[in-house]
């Protein structure tokens, strides 16, 4: 559909010795959007980021970013994504700055402009104290910043963020996603991020979808899916209890084993 | 440097004199075997199968073969570190072919090879092995090193990326060493006192290898070895580097 820079129909992936993981998830997303993806541990949220940004297959399905095919255009898919996966991805001899300068001249910029975004990048970041030391030295909250700017060096028009602020400290948290919003709205990124915090996906997301067992199992605006199931002026996180609990009750289970 | 190419591979060159250690325990290793073994066992360098150049012009290339043992791990290691990292998977979202970055890995290997190859010559000019080949001959045995090094090394990265286990990095370069025991290493094949030995020896492509070098290095032996062993050198650098190459999707999926 025009308008969707994300779009996925009936993706399927089954782990060898493993789960199935996403059993047919049909998803578009809108361009500039800020899109919260929902769902328990092992709903397949990771599985379907990493799909989407390229690093794993599906067996079945297929998706596009961009108007792209996963299947046949993944090199100039990979020039406008950017992807910060659930674990920080540093070189860990690799110092803050010469870090990003590698990952902006991996993404085509010459010398001076990689340094150039560099140092825009870590004086967005907050990372000019520790711009010269080693990945490894730093702090766990100063590398998910670096990790989040590394994926931000080449502006890509979708950034992908899996459990993005996870381990970050409540001020780390509030500056992280003061720049998502900015970089949504300044420079028209698709912000599409997993959380298992329910005050960002309410704060921080336009819409939302909620994974479950593999499936898409609701697709939404925020302030629909927290008014259709928490009630009126509900929160998302009542909204969100409410509906996996009635999945639950639907799917056979008693109301004190979901409780339980 | 606008060409990724050159930046991946600039990144594995710098991270192989960051991490010495593979190139410099090769190193090592082959000067000990060189001084270990002329000074037991050099004396019967005066019989006529040992062609008249001394022993330590027929010993060098063991000296040489036996770099690969250590030296063709760098780039397993180096993979490895990346893989445990998570830094991997940043570099498979660059919009530049995967297998670019092994491909890097393999090539410093190769390079620091062919460095140490030259290095461990110039010791057995100076322990006293004659170099009547000349530069030609020094080059040709550098490159088939290298050739057969890098096959070795990109064998051990595959096997890296297809098992996960970095304690691997080793076996591929474990099985070159003992093959070295199985080749005309220290005496030649007619001296070899049992025949299923020189019926092992005839098999073992590192025979082939080390004889081309001595006929190129010291004159010894026969020229049809040398194009035997390029070929050898360089099915096992193209088979090794293709492995490596389509290992890469074993890492991500």
């Amino acid at each position: 559909m025009p308008g969707n820079i994300i779009e996925a129909r009936g993706l399927a992936r089954t782990y060898r010795k493993g789960p199935r993981a996403l059993a047919g998830v049909d998803l578009s997303v809108p361009a500039a959007c800020r899109f919260a993806l929902l769902g328990a541990n092992g709903a397949g949220k990771s599985t379907l980021v990493r799909i989407l940004c390229t690093l794993s297959r599906a067996d079945s399905g297929g998706a596009s970013i961009a108007g792209l095919p996963l299947s046949g255009g993944s090199k100039a898919i990979r020039s406008l994504i950017g992807v910060a996966l659930q674990d920080t991805q540093l070189d860990p001899a690799g110092r803050t700055r010469d870090q990003l300068v590698f990952q902006g001249r991996l993404y085509g910029l010459d010398r001076k402009r990689a340094l150039g975004r560099a140092e825009e990048l870590v004086g967005r970041f907050g990372l000019e104290p520790v711009a010269d030391r080693k990945a490894r030295e730093l702090s766990g909250g100063n590398k998910r910043r670096l990790h989040v700017a590394l994926a931000l060096v080449h502006r890509p028009r979708v950034l992908f963020l899996d459990e993005p602020t996870v381990g970050m400290d409540p001020e780390s948290r509030a500056a992280f996603w003061a720049e998502m919003r900015r970089l949504n709205a300044e420079e028209g990124v698709c912000v599409f991020f997993t959380t298992q915090y329910l005050e960002e996906a309410d704060r921080h997301g336009d819409e939302l979808a909620v994974l479950d067992a593999g499936l898409v199992a609701y697709r939404g605006t925020v302030p629909a899916f927290a008014a259709e199931h928490s009630g009126p002026g509900g929160d998302l996180e009542a909204g969100y209890l409410n509906f996996v609990e009635s999945r639950r009750l639907a799917a056979g289970a008693t109301k004190e084993a979901v409780h339980a | 440097m606008r060409n990724p190419g050159l930046l991946i591979i600039g990144r594995a060159l710098k991270r192989l004199v960051s991490n010495p250690a593979p190139l410099l325990s090769g190193l090592g290793m082959s000067a000990f075997f060189l001084v270990v073994y002329d000074a037991a066992i050099g004396g019967i360098g005066f019989l006529p199968e040992f062609g008249g150049a001394g022993y330590m012009a027929f010993l060098l290339p063991m000296g040489v073969v036996s770099l690969l043992f250590a030296s063709s791990s760098g780039s397993a290691q180096a993979l490895s570190a990346d893989i445990a990292s998570g830094y991997f998977q940043r570099l498979a979202l660059a919009p530049v072919p995967r297998s670019a970055f092994v491909l890097a890995a393999i090539l410093a290997d190769a390079i620091g090879v062919f460095a140490s190859s030259l290095a461990v010559l110039g010791l057995g000019a100076l322990l006293g092995a004659p170099l009547s080949g000349g530069l030609t001959g020094v080059l040709g045995t550098a490159a088939l090193a290298t050739l057969f090094g890098g096959g070795v090394s990109a064998a051990s990265a595959a096997t890296v990326m297809r098992s996960g286990k970095v304690e691997l990095a080793g076996t591929i370069g474990s099985a070159v060493f003992m093959l070295l025991f199985l080749a005309p290493t220290f005496v030649p094949r007619e001296l070899m006192g049992a025949r299923w030995l020189q019926v092992v020896s005839a098999w073992n492509p590192l025979s082939y290898l080390m004889e081309a070098m001595r006929f190129l290095v010291s004159g010894l032996g026969e020229a049809a070895s040398v194009p035997a062993a390029f070929a050898i050198a360089g099915a096992a650098g193209l088979g090794g580097t293709a492995l490596a190459a389509v290992s890469v999707r074993k890492v991500l999926n």
